[in-house]
């Protein structure tokens, strides 16, 4: 067991109680703190994963986005303590969620019993203290694109995903301007009174 | 020296189950918000654990992560449409539990 796969469990185990409580806690205030903890825990993950310019993205987009959402609209649809429910939990809802928990258990499980287990091969050291300049050339060429780096994911997206970029793009406008029409104050014409009608 | 990735898929699964039991046990539609937004990441995680595993050819496993970035885009339109949703409705009937809400029964 690698020095990865320790980090990978603690903070795994760490996000997942923290996405227990999301769904369980009572107070929206609390489970929206719950839920960054656990979008933070995403990007460690996305870290030991190599994915590092993911890992900003995540941080960036949901934990300082989203996040903050959610605490602005707690703000605006006012969370007193009446909202604050408990969940009469509906027999259906049990019932699916068995049904989904088992299907998602069994397929992880089938997966991960029948299965080859699935193992790479962890980087060794990331950076070399040998300053770049004294570096000779063969030792450049031997430093492969790392997988990744924002280098190669940025050249990936927009060479091979530049169609589905520029769909996001016009997507993401189509959303601003729909939540704006979605939430104008609606100004009620103002019907001059002269009294006399 | 390898790496497990076997723990990140049991974590994707986690998420997932998690969040799904969210949506469905939650009333109130703040958290059926939050608990997509944890399907949505146990789904991101999974996607970038199979590209990891493919590292070895660098095209396809840039792949995944492309997607996860594109999935990161479209989630955060989808929450602010969501919480849009949620101000609008609050605006209409001056709550959002979701049981409540039986104006399109026939």
């Amino acid at each position: 067991m690698s020095l990865h796969d320790i980090f990978a469990l603690l903070i795994g185990s760490l996000t997942l109680s923290t996405a227990v409580m999301v769904v369980f806690s009572r107070n929206a205030v609390y489970a929206t703190i719950y839920l960054l903890l656990t979008l933070l825990g995403v990007a460690c993950e996305f870290v030991l994963l190599q994915a590092h310019f993911l890992a900003i993205a995540q941080v960036l987009v949901y934990a300082g986005s989203i996040a903050v959402l959610m605490v602005f609209v707690m703000m605006m649809v006012g969370f007193g303590e009446e909202h604050l429910e408990g969940f009469e939990v509906p027999g259906g809802a049990i019932i699916m969620v068995f049904v989904f928990g088992g299907i998602l258990v069994a397929a992880g499980g089938v997966g991960l019993v029948r299965g080859a287990p699935l193992r790479v091969e962890a980087p060794t050291s990331v950076t070399s203290s040998v300053p770049t300049h004294q570096k000779n050339a063969k030792q450049k060429k031997a430093q492969a694109p790392v997988y990744g780096s924002i280098k190669v994911v940025g050249k990936h997206l927009i060479t091979h995903g530049i169609l589905a970029f520029e769909v996001i793009a016009v997507m993401l406008l189509m959303a601003i301007i729909g939540i704006m029409m979605l939430l104008r104050e609606r100004r009620v014409p103002v019907v001059e009174d002269d009294g006399d009608l | 020296m390898t790496q497990s990735l076997d723990i990140f898929l049991i974590l994707s699964l986690g998420l997932f189950a998690i969040g799904t039991v969210g949506v469905l046990i939650r009333r109130n539609a703040l958290f059926v918000l939050m608990s997509i937004e944890l399907m949505l990441n146990g789904a991101t995680l999974a996607l970038i654990t199979f590209s990891r595993s493919h590292a070895s050819s660098p095209d396809a496993a840039t792949t995944g992560q492309v997607v996860v970035l594109m999935i990161i885009a479209v989630a955060a339109v989808q929450a602010a449409v969501g919480v849009a949703l949620l101000v609008a409705l609050y605006r209409s009937v001056n709550h959002i539990e979701i049981d409540k809400l039986g104006e399109l029964k026939g």
